[in-house]
């Protein structure tokens, strides 16, 4: 029972700061795991840059794709954006 | 596809073989140098062409301890891949206004593996060809 407890909080803890993006680099797609800034239950992210084409500037962006990048900013980066400037974009690109 | 991909960011690929594959239509920009795409056709060498102490991590660290062992780690280009590219250089040519021909971490601001790509066999290759095709360098790019 003791051991179940601390392996399901184990499993909760991780999914609660541990995240994971892929990136698209030489034909090849390998996944970047990291530590969440803040807790979320989210695990998967977009990095919508982390790619060889050519990034899209803000007004490109679909509400889904800014959604993305807010969400990346804010787990990822600890950078809180309400993205509504190209250089609050440009803040986020960082991998 | 089940990556969420539509297709593949080059717009040519060649094996070994000196197999020419098409990728993207070659209407479309492709997405093979990041931020320098514009006017850009991507060929993809399907071969690795780097040599061991390029990377700097883990696998550059493995291919040099297995080269300091003896053991060659280092592809040679066969013919029938450069056999394939020069004529599908040719055939561009032949279609295309084409004036530079670059190895993609020639580009600035390029990430990680392009840091590297094509690799040090691979720019040796670049630089043959600009000589053999009368192509240039690319002029300082910029994003």
């Amino acid at each position: 029972m003791k051991k179940s407890l601390v392996i399901i909080t184990l499993i909760l803890l991780t999914a609660l700061f541990v995240g994971y993006y892929e990136v698209l680099e030489d034909a090849e797609t390998r996944s970047v795991v990291f530590i969440k800034q803040s807790p979320t239950f989210q695990v998967k992210f977009r990095h919508l840059f982390a790619n060889d084409a050519d990034d899209k500037p803000l007004r490109q962006l679909s509400n889904e794709e800014r959604q993305a990048v807010i969400d990346y900013c804010k787990y990822r980066l600890g950078v809180t954006t309400d993205l509504k400037t190209q250089d609050e974009l440009e803040v986020c690109k960082q991998r | 596809m089940e990556k969420g991909f539509d297709d593949i960011g080059y717009h040519f690929g060649i094996d070994c073989q000196g197999n020419i594959y098409e990728g993207r239509d070659v209407r479309l920009k492709g997405s093979s140098v990041h931020n320098f795409n514009t006017g850009v056709i991507g060929i993809v060498l399907l071969n690795n062409l780097t040599t061991a102490e390029e990377g700097a991590d883990a696998l550059a660290l493995g291919r040099q301890s297995l080269e300091y062992l003896g053991f060659s780690t280092t592809n040679t280009i066969p013919a029938a891949q450069i056999d394939g590219l020069l004529n599908l250089i040719e055939a561009l040519k032949s279609v295309f206004f084409i004036k530079n021909f670059s190895g993609h971490r020639e580009y600035p601001g390029q990430t990680a593996e392009g840091k590297i790509c094509p690799g040090n066999i691979g720019m040796d290759l670049v630089r043959a060809i600009r000589t053999r095709t009368d192509l240039l360098a690319p002029p300082n790019p910029r994003a």
